[in-house]
């Protein structure tokens, strides 16, 4: 498990990471969110060192980690980079190399994820001759190549096409069941719902929210009702309800938040009293909702 | 994974990707003209004309040709060349060999001497001193007069040769030998550094340094980066020697003096002392920037302690290699890559300044690493505008 344990970092008067901490379980994929910055950059730099932090400590397995941890590392930053005049194959054997594979190894294991990204007949190619879309492919194998037990993905699906995005998502899942323990961070919410079980929200350099997904729902103290009634505008009687808080309302439906502890069949009993209700949804928040509750929107 | 294996795999991706580019084949390959054209060319071609060209084909027609085919023989063999003689019974068919081309010239009658196209000083010459054998003892019968009375006045005793003061050759050669390992110095330590630079802000520019210092820390990549430059400029100046040294095997007039061999020795020593520690500084100097635009800003502190190495050893060792402002430019390490060597040259530095000296270049080449190394780091990851040196030095802390 790789766990961040209360990292602060300031630069100057910025406050990028405060009491940060964070864990990822081997065989995990945990989704990393937060407002843009709220710090995740910074957060996955200081697992590779690249972050020198004014306190707090990030260890694998229960161990600090050191240079020779990281060998069993990958990392796909933001900012894409690999030799544009470097040809493709022989880029993934020198990462795989610096990750301490043995030649051999590090070249069948290129190979292998050539082939395993459909691009196979493009490894003597130099970077630069490739669409924007294959770099990102050779990229996200030069994170992968050396087999590593860590897995870090920072908005990996930016950039990407459809098809590139399931490639991508069936990758991720086959990591996590290969042992390796995954986070990535994404702005698109909707994929984190469907790649992850697990997630983190930061903001403003800390993590405010983390855990299953499905246990996060349910622990939320909001529930969200949405519901319509027919031939009566919502406006006539919805208000007159106290403590409700209207999300949203447009002619005769209306999406409501309300504590987790409120009856609802107060407000099932009013709607049916001022006409006939078409739907009454009574859930716990979505993935987005989740979300905005968490960076106080 | 070890520290030197880290270095070891950076340097040789230096290597393999270098290798085969443009730049490095057509650099290497004008060094190559450049040294054949102007170093060796002149006397390369001098030798050839020598060497060569001193056998000849001639053809002799007229009475008592056997004769006069020995004597010419005789003669070609005490003038160093080689004469392949064959006598003809008639001049047509002399001539008709010498439109061919399967003789050089026909000597008729001892009279007169044919060519065809070309004609060959060298073959006058020889014909000529070789008739004259042959005719001087009717000649002298004419006047009365045996060959052994002439011996003594046709054999004069051979001069004795005294010089008052010993040539300078030595001394030109350590002068040539010092001045263009000024040059060389120069040249090359201002190329190889741009090197290290370009591919520092390539690295940079294209953000492949944080994948890369995911794995492996700042001074390792910078260190390789250097090794692996420097790697190449030795294989380079190698190529360069091995050319000079086939040049004087070809003409072996030309020896090397020992000055001169040793002011080589030295030159390679500390071009490489030269190249790690003006290496390391180009590397930070590119870590600063983001742009290859920017480099002339960040160079420019290295361009002017290099060129103060180039103006004092010009200055002071070109004219008093022995004086107290050679022996300080030669100390300092900032300029002692370059005056050091220029002083070994002239012969006139003592064996403890040059170990001296290069003590404190190993010293000032640990210092950079510490310093450079953390400044490079606190620098290698802000994209955007230059970093100010101070401010790198505090970020990476």
């Amino acid at each position: 498990m790789l766990a961040l344990q209360a990292l602060h970092k300031r630069y100057g008067h910025i406050v990028a990471l405060d009491d940060c901490s964070l864990e990822v379980p081997e065989g995990r994929v945990v989704g990393f969110l937060g407002p843009n910055g709220s710090g995740k950059t910074t957060a996955m730099r200081c697992i590779f060192g690249l972050v020198y932090l004014d306190s707090g400590e990030v260890t694998w397995r229960g161990e600090s980690v050191t240079p020779a941890h990281r060998l069993h590392f990958g990392y796909m930053p933001e900012q894409r980079g690999l030799y544009p005049k470097m040809r493709v194959h022989e880029q993934l054997v020198y990462f795989a190399r610096l990750h301490g594979v043995d030649r051999r190894k590090a070249e069948a294991a290129s190979s292998l994820w050539l082939e395993r990204l459909g691009l196979e007949d493009r490894a003597r190619s130099n970077l630069e001759d490739l669409s924007h879309g294959n770099q990102q492919r050779v990229q996200l194998a030069a994170a992968l190549v050396h087999e590593p037990g860590l897995i870090v993905l920072d908005e990996p699906f930016s950039g990407l096409d459809p098809v590139a995005v399931q490639v991508l998502a069936e990758v991720i899942r086959e990591e996590a069941r290969r042992g390796a323990a995954v986070v990535f961070s994404s702005h698109q919410l909707d994929l984190v719902e469907d790649i992850c079980e697990d997630l983190a929200i930061i903001h403003q350099g800390q993590v405010v929210m983390s855990g299953h997904l499905e246990s996060l729902r349910q622990q939320s103290p909001v529930r969200i009702v949405e519901l319509a009634t027919s031939d009566v505008p919502i406006e006539s009687w919805l208000p007159r309800i106290e403590g409700l808080d209207i999300l949203e309302s447009s002619g005769d439906a209306a999406t409501l938040r309300i504590p987790a502890g409120v009856r609802v069949d107060v407000i099932l009993a009013a709607a049916m009293e001022a006409g006939h209700v078409r739907y009454f949804r009574y859930e716990p928040p979505d993935l987005t909702r989740l979300f905005l509750e968490a960076v106080g929107q | 994974m070890t520290v030197l294996e880290n270095i070891r795999l950076v340097a040789l991706r230096e290597v393999q990707v270098r290798i085969r580019s443009k730049a490095f084949l057509i650099s290497t390959g004008i060094i190559m003209l450049v040294m054949v054209a102007g170093f060796g060319g002149a006397g390369l071609a001098e030798e050839y004309v020598g060497e060569f060209e001193t056998a000849y084909d001639v053809g002799v027609v007229g009475q008592e040709a056997g004769a006069t085919a020995d004597a010419l023989r005789e003669t070609a063999d005490r003038f160093g060349m080689e004469f392949n003689v064959v006598t003809y019974d008639s001049l047509g068919d002399a001539e008709s060999r010498l439109a061919d081309g399967g003789i050089d010239a026909v000597l008729v009658d001892r009279t007169e001497l044919l060519f065809h196209g070309d004609t060959y000083d060298d073959v006058a010459v020889v014909s000529t001193e070789a008739v004259r054998q042959l005719e001087l003892p009717a000649r002298l019968d004419e006047l009365g007069l045996s060959v052994e009375d002439l011996q003594p006045i046709l054999q004069p005793s051979p001069l004795e040769t005294t010089t008052l003061e010993p040539g300078d050759d030595v001394e030109t050669a350590s002068v040539v030998v010092a001045f263009g390992a000024m040059v060389l110095l120069f040249v090359a330590i201002v190329t190889y550094g741009q090197w290290v630079l370009n591919g520092v802000v390539e690295e940079k520019s294209s953000r492949v340094v944080e994948v890369l210092l995911s794995t492996i820390r700042p001074y390792q990549l910078l260190a390789g980066k250097v090794a692996g430059i420097l790697a190449l400029a030795l294989g380079q100046l190698t190529i360069l020697l091995a050319l000079g040294l086939f040049m004087s095997v070809v003409s072996p007039d030309r020896e090397i003096p020992a000055v001169a061999a040793w002011g080589v020795a030295a030159a390679a020593i500390w071009f490489v002392l030269g190249l790690i520690f003006y290496g390391f500084a180009y590397g930070v100097a590119g870590a600063l920037i983001s742009r290859q635009e920017e480099a002339n800003h960040v160079t420019l502190p290295l361009m002017i302690m290099l060129g103060a190495g180039y103006f004092l050893t010009n200055i002071f060792v070109l004219n008093e290699p022995g004086g107290a402002g050679a022996m300080v430019t030669s100390l300092i390490p900032f300029t002692a890559p370059i005056a050091m060597p220029v002083r070994v040259a002239f012969g006139e530095a003592a064996p403890w300044e040059f170990l001296l000296a290069v003590g404190i270049m190993l010293v000032t080449i640990l210092g950079a690493i510490v310093v450079g190394g953390r400044i490079y780091a606190g620098a290698i990851l802000r994209i955007g505008p230059r970093v100010a040196l101070r401010e790198a030095w505090r970020f990476s802390r």
